[in-house]
């Protein structure tokens, strides 16, 4: 376990240097910005509207009984953007990203491909760490940002049109409740939660053993490790940033 | 053999007549309790073949690996090309690996890529040729394996023997000195096997490629060494080695570990061994 | 993916989304901002406070009620408190040498605030000067304040109670008052001692036990006055109890209401009489004629008159009356003198 977690950790630090040194893989990074931004992008748009739009729901009620109705679009967007929007983005490339590096990795670990890079003189790491690190890292804000806005638009159209609040004053009280701090943390949160769950499936996936079989619990272990890890460090990051820019 | 660890690009100096290009030396590996390789000692000269026989799991695949720098042994030297490359970092190992090729079990390709660009890979990571000289380098290759109409085809239309014929072409198209080769034949049938067995040869024969052939297919251990190729008037012919060519195809038989034998072709058909009797029945 | 293939369509794709996120950002983060503005648009203003009150940095800085900046930096100079504000510029010309800087609240959980009144009567204050600091109306720290006054006014009021001043004071400090209270106390005591003794005539009405007794008596048969006229006994409580009574009481009352009613209507004579004009005005005018006829006779006219007033007549009257009278005797006396009855036929 010791020994795994070292292991790691040495990826994600060979990772970040060889992001910053030749040779660099740019055509493979562009892919993986496709790959993973692009092919998450109706994912996230689901889930975010929805989300929206149940919390705008559920939240309706409960706002009647302080007379606070026309709270929602606050409610709405400070959850969003502040908590909601990351974790959930997070979790959703979790699944869709996280398994699917894990899965292509662990399969061309257990059909030496990985070893036949190494003898073809090319990194691994290089070619298939670092592009995916980095277009995890720099898309999972851009795809949150998405499923913040379409968030807050849900919550918008239930708003209006389920809970009767005027279109106006719900545009005006989305940025009411918001600090400008709860903006970046928004932002900076889904950086880290991107590395952290792109970096475990490129590490499960290095590690895969054993055929096929292999490759099916390397996938499982990613999803579950990097949705474990998203939850768990979004806890520390808000900690943190809390101390560091409230 | 002197101590050259800085020298990363062995390549750059040619050997000098007998100077071997892969040396082991008392190379000795376990994984935990399970030990793969003890004491394995053996030289390779240049245009030579190197046959390791052995049962699954007698280390054989480990030697190609240690060789590559894909392991690092726990004892022992090993010597490539005159570099002492066992307790090398992987980014040296990069440098020692532009003279090495390897055709992996199964072929390794890249599924995501085509043919082509599998042949090309190395090819096209070095940036140095331009896209239309590498595009020539791997049609010729491809033609030389027989396979050039399948230049854009992807790796999962193919044959398994196909694909290990594109392997070999993608282990030679950056013209290595050493082609390892890692069970070619496994798992295919007699015809495709053969034809395997003819790129080997060509390699070897009429590319002056220094060969490691890890196989327990005997019938092809046997092709290899008791024939050669030539290039004939209708192309390439293939007939019987003569006896200074069967003196340059050794074998080395691991049995659990340790070198059981070492010898040619037909030291071995005369041998009394038991085990190695078992084995060649 | 083959790497021969153009990438310039997924190039595109990540592009214009990031593009769009990124711009929603900008967009958010310019939002937030904006009542505050950029670094650029923002100018500072200090302000020294003997008691901040647990102002925070960060708090919002308001001028008339308006939040325009924040509270940038706390720090001590000697004793008292400098408060360090960076301000949106245009609120510049509003911060001058007549404004006052006074602690205010958010909310009624007193987060608290710095508010700026605007004066723009005056001189702007410069970048990094001073503005006046004063107390705010109506925030928590002036509730407290007026508090604390009204405290101490509380307290001179009892200092100068125990002092004995006013009346209250002398009433708390006097001792004369006490001891005459005292005494009254005492007489008040002795009076009821006495009233229970039953010395006077109130002790006596207090003591004397017949009198009880009699009162007790007058009430019992008070009381059994009430129950005879509950349990219905004499005419009284045959009125409180009998139903029968009441019932003909009632009957008698309704038949009286539908004579009343009939009378009003004008059915019978009676009711006629009450309501028939023209019966009305004939007997008016009989009566009137009656008068008249009495008068009449009263003035002697006519005969009925001459015979009520001449006394003459009255007299052969009279004397014939009794001259009759003999005759009648006589034929009573001898019925064959008089009478002789022929019977004729023709």
């Amino acid at each position: 376990m010791v020994q795994e977690v070292q292991e790691y950790v040495q990826l994600c630090g060979t990772a970040i240097r060889f992001a910053f040194s030749r040779p660099f893989y740019r055509h493979d990074f562009v892919e993986q910005l496709d790959s993973i931004g692009m092919g998450s992008l109706t994912v996230v748009l689901l889930t975010g509207f929805f989300t929206g739009a149940v919390l705008a729901l559920q939240s309706g009620m409960t706002l009647d009984q302080f007379g606070a109705r026309p709270f929602v679009g606050r409610l709405i967007s400070a959850s969003m953007i502040k908590e909601l929007g990351p974790v959930l983005t997070g979790l959703m490339l979790a699944g869709r990203v996280g398994s699917g590096i894990a899965a292509e990795i662990g399969s061309m670990v257990v059909t030496d491909q990985v070893s036949a890079l190494r003898a073809l003189g090319t990194d691994p790491i290089r070619k298939l760490v670092v592009p995916r690190i980095l277009a995890g890292t720099l898309m999972a804000p851009v795809l949150t940002i998405v499923a913040d806005t379409v968030g807050i638009l849900g919550g918008w159209l239930i708003a209006v049109y389920q809970l009767r609040v005027a279109s106006s004053l719900y545009w005006k009280s989305v940025t009411e409740a918001l600090y400008i701090q709860d903006v970046w943390m928004g932002l900076l949160k889904p950086f880290v939660l991107g590395f952290v769950i792109v970096s475990i499936g490129c590490h499960v996936g290095l590690r895969t053993k054993g055929g096929t079989a292999g490759v099916g619990r390397a996938t499982t272990n990613a999803v579950v490790a990097s949705s474990v890890m998203v939850i768990a460090v979004d806890f520390f990051v808000t900690r943190l940033l809390f101390s560091l820019i409230y | 053999m002197p101590e050259s660890a800085t020298d990363v690009r062995g390549g750059a100096v040619a050997p000098v007549g007998d100077q071997p290009m892969l040396v082991f030396k008392k190379v000795s590996l376990a994984f935990d309790d399970n030990v793969v390789l003890r004491d394995v000692s053996f030289t390779l000269r240049q245009g030579h073949t190197k046959l390791l026989l052995g049962a699954s799991g007698s280390g054989k695949s480990t030697i190609l690996k240690i060789t590559l720098g894909l392991l690092k042994p726990d004892a022992g030297e090993v010597w490539v090309r005159g570099v002492r490359v066992d307790e090398m970092t992987e980014a040296q190992m990069m440098g020692v690996r532009t003279d090495l090729g390897m055709v992996f079990q199964d072929g390794a390709l890249f599924d995501s890529l085509t043919v082509g660009e599998n042949v090309g890979f190395k090819l096209y990571e070095s940036t140095e040729q331009s896209l239309a000289a590498v595009r020539t380098r791997v049609e010729q290759v491809l033609e030389l394996v027989g396979l050039g109409e399948f230049i854009d085809r992807m790796p999962a239309e193919l044959s398994g023997g196909q694909r290990r014929r594109v392997a070999i072409a993608r282990a030679m198209a950056s013209k290595p000195r050493i082609l390892l080769y890692d069970e070619p034949t496994t798992g295919l049938d007699p015809i495709t096997a053969l034809s395997v067995d003819e790129e080997i040869v060509k390699m070897r024969d009429l590319e002056e490629v220094t060969s490691v052939l890890v196989t327990h297919q005997l019938r092809d251990a046997f092709f290899v060494t008791d024939f050669e190729a030539v290039r004939g008037a209708q192309g390439v012919e293939f007939r019987e080695a003569h006896e200074r060519k069967l003196d340059e195809a050794e074998f080395i038989m691991l049995k659990e570990g340790v070198v059981h034998f070492e010898g040619n072709s037909r030291e071995l058909r005369a041998s009394r061994d038991p085990y190695i009797t078992t084995f060649l029945s | 993916m083959p790497r021969t293939r153009s990438l310039a369509w997924a190039e595109l794709k990540v592009g214009l989304v990031s593009i769009f996120a990124i711009g929603i950002a900008a967009f958010l983060i310019f939002l937030l901002s904006g009542s505050t503005g950029f670094p650029w648009q923002r100018y500072t203003v200090k302000a020294m406070f003997d008691d901040i009150a647990g102002l925070k940095t960060g708090a919002p800085v308001r001028v008339a009620g308006v939040d325009t900046g924040t509270v940038t930096e706390v720090a001590f100079k000697q004793d008292q408190v400098e408060v360090v504000m960076e301000i949106k510029k245009d609120m510049q010309p509003r911060i001058t040498d007549l404004s006052v800087a006074a602690l205010g609240s958010v909310s009624l959980l007193g987060e608290s605030a710095v508010d700026i009144t605007a004066a723009s009567k005056g001189t702007p204050v410069p970048d990094q000067g001073y503005v006046k600091t004063g107390k705010a109306a109506g925030s928590m720290a002036e509730v407290a304040t007026k508090a604390g006054t009204a405290i101490d006014g509380v307290g001179t009021l009892v200092s100068d109670l125990n002092k004995g001043k006013g009346t209250m004071g002398k009433l708390f400090t006097d001792e004369q008052l006490y001891a005459d209270l005292n005494k009254l106390v005492a007489g008040l005591d002795e009076v009821t001692k006495n009233v229970n003794k039953g010395k006077g005539s109130i002790g006596r009405l207090m003591q004397d036990p017949t009198l009880v007794k009699s009162l007790e008596s007058s009430l019992k048969s008070l009381e059994g006055m009430t129950q005879d006229l509950k349990a219905g006994k004499g005419s009284l409580g045959q009125l409180l109890t009998n139903d029968e009574l009441a019932k003909s009481l009632n009957r008698m009352t309704s038949n009286l209401d539908a004579m009343t009613a009939k009378l009003n209507r004008g059915e019978g004579t009676a009711g006629k009489l009450l309501n028939d004009d023209a019966l009305f005005t004939k007997l008016d005018s009989v009566t009137g004629r009656l008068d008249k006829v009495v008068s009449d006779l009263q003035a002697g006219q006519g005969t009925a008159g001459q015979l009520l007033h001449d006394k003459q007549l009255y007299d052969r009257l009279n004397s014939t009356v009794t001259e009759m009278q003999g005759l009648v005797s006589d034929i009573r006396k001898d019925p064959k003198k008089y009478l002789n009855v022929r019977v004729s036929l023709f």
